[in-house]
This record gives C-alpha cells, structure tokens and sequence, in this order.
C-alpha cells in the first residue's frame, strides 16, 4: 500500500565534512541505506578513501575537494554532484571548532569558525537547493550541536554558528517546503570520533561536565548520530521540515 | 527477501491504538517485528484490527483514566506476550471552543484524558518497563503523542493546548528521571491529521470544513496534511535501535509549521 520506507535506494547524496568523524559516518550510512554519495571535504585523498569504502559496499561514489566558504567551490562541488546524479540529498556537515574563552578567541577564529558551519550550510545549500527544487524533491540535513541550544563556556564562536545552523534550517523549511525540499537538523550531544578519541581517554576531565549532564550516563558514538540522519533523509520522515532533532542522550531536557 | 525489522522481537502497548495515529502505528510496528497489544475503549474496532495484524496482536479494552484498567491492560500484554518493552501513550481527546465554553465537565475530561490518564499508564507500566530495560536486549522506551499544541498555541484550542504542553513536560521529566534505567521517553507533536479526531478539531478553526482544511494546508509549508503514516513512522524511528541516544524530545511531525 505504498508504506513510506526508510530506504534511500536510488537517491545521490553529497556529504560536506565527508572526510573524517561525523561527515565519514555520515556518508557510510547513507550508503549502507542504498544512497550514492558524493564525498566532500577540503582533502582529496582522504575523500577519496571514504568513497573507495563506499564502493566495496555496492554503491556509486564520487570524490570532491570543496572549500564550502567559497561561493564557486560550492557551485563547483553541485556541478560535480549533478553530473554524478540528480542530488536528493545534502548533508550540510563541515564544521570546525575553536575551544576557546571569549579573551583567548581572536577576529579571525571567530569568523572562520561561523564561516564554515554557517556560511558554509548557506552556500552549499543555495548551490544544491535549485536542481532540488526543480525536481520537487530533497532533503537538506544540517549539522547542530547540544549548543544550539545552551551556553557553554570557552564555545561562543562554535555554539553561536551552531545557533546559526538552526536559524537557516527553519527559514529554508518555509522557503523550500512548497517545492517538496525538506530542510531538519541533527543536534548531537559530544560525539567521540577519531579526532577526539584519544582526548576522551587521556584527558577525560575535559568531557566530564558534560557526561556528568547526560542523563543516559555515556557520551555519543558516531551510530548513535547516523540513524537520526537516514531517517530525516529518508522517505519515512516525508512530513518533517524545519526540525532540529536532539540526539543527546536527554542533555538538553534537563 | 527477509529483512530485519526494526522492532524484531519487541512488546508494545499502544493506547488509542484501535484508530487513526494509534492503528497507523499498530500496523507499522506489527510490520517491523513487534507484537503490539491495542488498549482501546472502542473494543469493537480493537477486536477488528487484531484480527486484521494476525499473531501479531492482541487486543483489551482500555479507559487509560481508570488505574483499574490501565493496571489490567499492562497485565493483559504480559499474559499475552510475555514482556512489555514499548509504551505508546497515544489515547487523547479533543476540544475546540473558546475558553469560556470549557466547563468543569470539558476541564475534567480533556485534563484527565491527556494528561491524568497517560499519567497513570505510564506509572502502570513503569514496573515491566524497568524489568526490559534491565533483562531485555533492546531495552525500554516511552512514546507519547502529543501534538503540535503541544510546543504551540492556536486560538480556541486553549485548553487542548494546556494539556498537550503538560505532556511535553511530562515527557521531559520522565526522560531524565528513567534515563538512568535506560528507559527513553519521547513525544510526537503532529499536525492536525486526517484521523476520526479530525470532525472535533477543524470546527475551531472554520465552520465549513473544506474551508477549515484550506485554511490549515495554507499554514503548512509543504503544502498538504499528514497522513497517519508520517507519524507512525515517527514512532517507529524513535522506538528503534536507531534512536538510542535520543531521549527527552518533542518531535513534530508537521510539514513546517513551527518552523515559520
């Protein structure tokens, strides 16, 4: 009876931040759901081994180098996408993060870091969103934090892009909804990744305030992030627009 | 092709779950593995959709504000399944009418049927829920249907709203009180669906109801209303594995509309 699934057979997704971490996961995931991917990220070579991955598991992948806070990389990158296949999916992960005080944070850390995870989830979106919208359908999944919604102290360049992200969320929703492009955001809690991993172990004192706040009692794996991902993504959520989905444990309940 | 389903193995309890929202979600849960028991006051229609799910389901008649029957239909489900791993809390009632129109009866039934009644259920099934999230694989977790009053507000729905937002809290406290247990606890806000409850919500927004439903498609940037399916599908997601790091949220399931 034409039940909704939660498969992305089919469909081509672009992963930005493809490389490493969240954005590899990511991008294996969505695979794993039936999608091909392109793969994202300032590095070739690292992109270029995540697709490989993807290739062993019977999907199409496709490598791009993107600075996503250059306006003609970005063009460049749905260029690239588009000739690979029509793009249904973008995933508006790139991110970095500057762990610094107020005092410590210089003009420049402050503006790349917005740059980045906020400019960066504008241009990829306004390169991406016509060919969708064209078609009358995509979903566009951007990358929030925990900080989205609360304050942490030596974060306030990363936790205002990050509030920014779900600015551009809900105003995408309203401006895409009528030509069928859904736009949500995922909002993890700490997530251990390879770039953290040794830091969760040989200094846990540095994630010890915020495990002592998650209420499910552990920090988040990058699986615990994924499965929120496909479903938004995928046809199951087809009514779901403008939401910024919390996967943290209950962090921000409390 | 067999494929895993995603509730392969688990017991849930759906209230309300003999129409709209309630069967959707029976129906998506029996299809992904689970059994499902349908605590429903309507025993007819209860019968029928087991009937309809097979060895899948089971049914008992429920009035989720009555401790007596919320305590015997926890019972029923172990008696007939064994375990109780999924708590839906999807039973509700409507009311639309401005505020002076909500009298001590109106007050007693909408407060008692959304937010006293869940209430008690979930204390009910607390016991078997702590006992699968301690000795089941998958562990536990609670469903709420609130509703998009649940997070806003609309005009002559007030009272409605009241009790919806009051779930929404009790989804919050539930989450961080149970998380220990490893018990997650989450709400669906849906859109106005196309469900039975439908007749008794539309009139508060217009008095013909093509009208009152063109008045809502407008507000909803994609354009269309829900299908019960969009938030079974909801359900079916945070039930899951896939959900296990998400606990304490509200989701809306409403093409937009909170969002502008």
């Amino acid at each position: 009876m034409g039940y909704p699934d939660f498969r992305l057979d089919g469909q081509v997704a672009i992963v930005t931040g493809g490389s490493s971490g969240l954005g590899q996961a990511g991008a294996l995931a969505l695979a794993n759901a039936g999608a091909d991917v392109v793969v994202a990220a300032r590095r070739l070579p690292e992109c270029e081994a995540v697709a490989e991955q993807i290739r062993l598991m019977g999907r199409r992948a496709l490598a791009v180098s993107v600075d996503v806070t250059d306006p003609g990389s970005t063009r460049a990158l749905a260029q690239a996408a588009e000739e690979f296949g029509p793009v249904s999916i973008l995933f508006n992960n790139a991110g970095v993060i500057s762990p610094k005080s107020l005092a410590d944070t210089s003009a420049e850390e402050w503006r790349r870091t917005l740059d980045v995870s906020a400019t960066g989830t504008f241009l990829c979106s306004q390169a991406v969103a016509p060919a969708m919208s064209r078609r009358g359908r995509g979903a566009i999944i951007n990358m929030g934090s925990i900080l989205s919604s609360v304050g942490m102290a030596n974060r306030v360049a990363y936790a205002t892009a990050k509030t920014a992200v779900i600015s551009i969320t809900r105003c995408l929703a309203v401006e895409l909804g009528p030509s069928g492009v859904r736009v949500n955001a995922i909002a993890p809690t700490v997530i251990v990744t390879d770039l953290n991993r040794k830091l969760t172990e040989t200094q846990p004192e540095l994630y010890r305030r915020v495990l002592e706040r998650m209420p499910l009692g552990r920090l988040g794996q990058t699986d615990d992030v994924t499965g929120a991902l496909v479903f938004l993504a995928s046809p199951a959520a087809s009514f779901i627009t403008g939401q910024t989905l919390y996967v943290d444990g209950g962090f921000t309940a409390g | 092709m067999t494929r895993a389903g995603r509730l392969d193995g688990r017991i849930a309890l759906i209230t309300g779950g003999a129409s709209g929202l309630g069967a959707a979600t029976a129906r998506a849960f029996v299809r992904e593995g689970a059994r499902v028991m349908i605590a429903d006051i309507d025993e007819g229609r209860a019968a029928e959709l087991a009937r309809e799910l097979g060895d899948g389901a089971a049914f008992v008649p429920c009035d989720h504000t009555d401790r007596g029957q919320t305590e015997a239909a926890v019972a029923a489900t172990l008696a007939a399944f064994g375990a109780l791993d999924i708590l839906h809390n999807n039973a509700g009632g409507p009311f639309a009418g401005p505020v002076e129109s909500a009298d001590d009866a109106v007050l007693a039934r909408v407060i008692g049927v959304n937010l006293v009644g869940v209430f008690k259920m979930t204390q009910s099934a607390l016991p078997a829920l702590r006992e699968s999230a301690a000795r089941r694989p998958h562990g536990a977790s609670i469903l709420f249907t609130s509703s998009l009053q649940g997070i806003k507000a609309r005009p002559n729905y007030t009272v409605y709203t009241a009790s919806k937002h009051g779930v929404v809290g009790l989804v919050k406290g539930l989450a961080l009180e149970l998380a220990p247990a490893n018990i997650r606890v989450n709400a669906i806000c849906p859109t106005v669906t196309e469900t039975p409850m439908l007749r008794s919500f539309l009139p508060g927004m217009a008095p013909d109801m093509d009208e009152a439903r063109a008045r809502l498609k407008a507000t909803i940037p994609l354009g269309r209303m829900p299908e019960p399916e969009d938030t079974a599908n909801a359900a079916l997601f945070l039930a899951s594995d896939e959900a296990r790091m998400i606990t304490g949220v509200a989701l809306a399931v409403d093409g937009g509309q909170m969002a502008g």
